[in-house]
């Protein structure tokens, strides 16, 4: 009876182990395999570049736009003061767009996810509250009519509409990415063949960017237009 | 050659052990000091450590062969002990764990106490397969038998 139980609990001791070693073989190499996920960098294309020229480039042009208007020389009939008051909405824009830290993130050479994530907080903080919201929803809604141009009120509802969409477009980029701190038992196919949370989030937060910078041009297309 | 690496492995086990429960210590204290909480309500996180450390000085001080010389029993725990280190460096210093910046103490202390089960699991396992690996039958000496005698 001795030996018997003697032999069980070297039984169960072993199967104990056992299913320790396995376990913590297994949490290791997840692990490793996480870091190498999470580490994983995208290297930029020369389309890239070319592409955040084409940015840069639009950028300009609607400075352009923008310093069209001249208030010592406007002969039009429109309110001069609205004129004066959404041409500094717009420049407030661009500078914060047009920004240091926007250079910096469009010449990266190589991206991960730490970089998506500060061009992420950059749209948000400096594209989405500064410009949007803070300057350009105010242009919509005409500032409590302190804002009197003609054509203001037809567009303004596309304004609105386009503003609303585009403040929340990375909310879901953000959530994904900020998932990356806790473990998920990922594959290799999902990761290759579903989604690369650094190369797809970088793509996806660009066209963002796009968007944005092409609906602050086509407002300042409209401003020129008016300002004429 | 079995020998020198169970050796290497109960020396291995006592290092990784001491470095593992001081990361995890300090990676403990920082949570409970950003969250203002009582240091002392941690306790149930480092009483797995305790037991394994006490029972490891048992096993040195009782000469129990049948754990000090099982190399599996301790390989497993280097490898468990190298997992909880490598699980609380990871937390500390890999900086594209977004929420190592985000929470601003440069710890992701998210990914640590969602090892902290797993820790658990793994220690009180190894205290446990310790415990059991205590019960074993006592080296009787051979007795000299009738023709050994006459040998002699």
């Amino acid at each position: 009876m001795k030996k018997l139980i003697i032999e069980y609990c070297n039984v169960i001791s072993y199967s104990i182990t056992g299913i320790i070693f396995g376990f913590s073989f297994f949490l290791l190499f997840l692990n490793f395999y996480h870091y190498k996920d999470v580490n994983n960098t995208y290297k930029k294309q020369d389309s890239d570049f070319k592409y955040n020229q084409s940015l840069k480039e639009k950028i300009l042009k609607t400075k352009d736009n923008i310093d069209s208007f001249n208030p010592n020389s406007y002969k039009g009939s429109e309110d001069i003061y609205s004129l004066a008051s959404v041409k500094s909405r717009l420049n407030v824009c661009i500078s914060k767009i047009d920004s240091e830290e926007f250079n910096k993130i469009l010449n990266k050479k190589t991206i991960n996810i730490k970089d998506v994530y500060d061009m992420q907080q950059f749209y948000q903080i400096n594209i989405a509250n500064e410009c949007l919201v803070k300057q350009l929803y105010e242009v919509a809604t005409m500032d409590n009519n302190k804002i009197q141009l003609s054509s203001l009120e037809i567009i303004s509802p596309f304004m609105v509409d386009n503003i609303n969409s585009l403040i929340k477009s990375t909310d879901y980029l953000q959530k994904v990415i900020k998932n990356n701190s806790s473990y998920y038992f990922s594959s290799n196919s999902n990761k290759n063949d579903l989604y690369d949370q650094t190369k797809d989030s970088y793509y996806a937060l660009l066209n963002n960017y796009t968007e944005a910078i092409d609906f602050i041009y086509d407002v300042s297309l409209w401003y020129s237009e008016v300002s004429k | 050659m079995k020998k020198i690496l169970n050796g290497i492995f109960i020396v291995l086990k006592f290092i990784l052990l001491i470095l593992s429960l001081g990361l995890s210590f300090f990676i403990v204290l920082s949570m409970y000091k950003r969250i203002d909480k009582n240091i002392i309500e941690s306790i149930p996180i480092f009483i797995p450590f305790i037991l394994i450390l006490f029972l490891f000085f048992i096993n040195i001080v009782m000469n129990q062969k049948s754990v000090n010389s099982n190399i599996f029993y301790n390989l497993t725990c280097c490898l468990v002990f190298t997992c909880i280190l490598v699980a609380g460096l990871r937390s500390v210093l890999d900086k594209n764990m977004l929420l190592n910046s985000i929470m601003g103490y440069n710890i992701n202390f998210s990914y640590f106490s969602d090892f902290i089960a797993f820790m658990k699991i793994m220690l009180y396992g190894l205290s446990l397969a310790n415990i059991f690996f205590m019960i074993h039958e006592k080296e009787e000496k051979p007795i000299a038998t009738k023709i050994d005698l006459e040998v002699l």
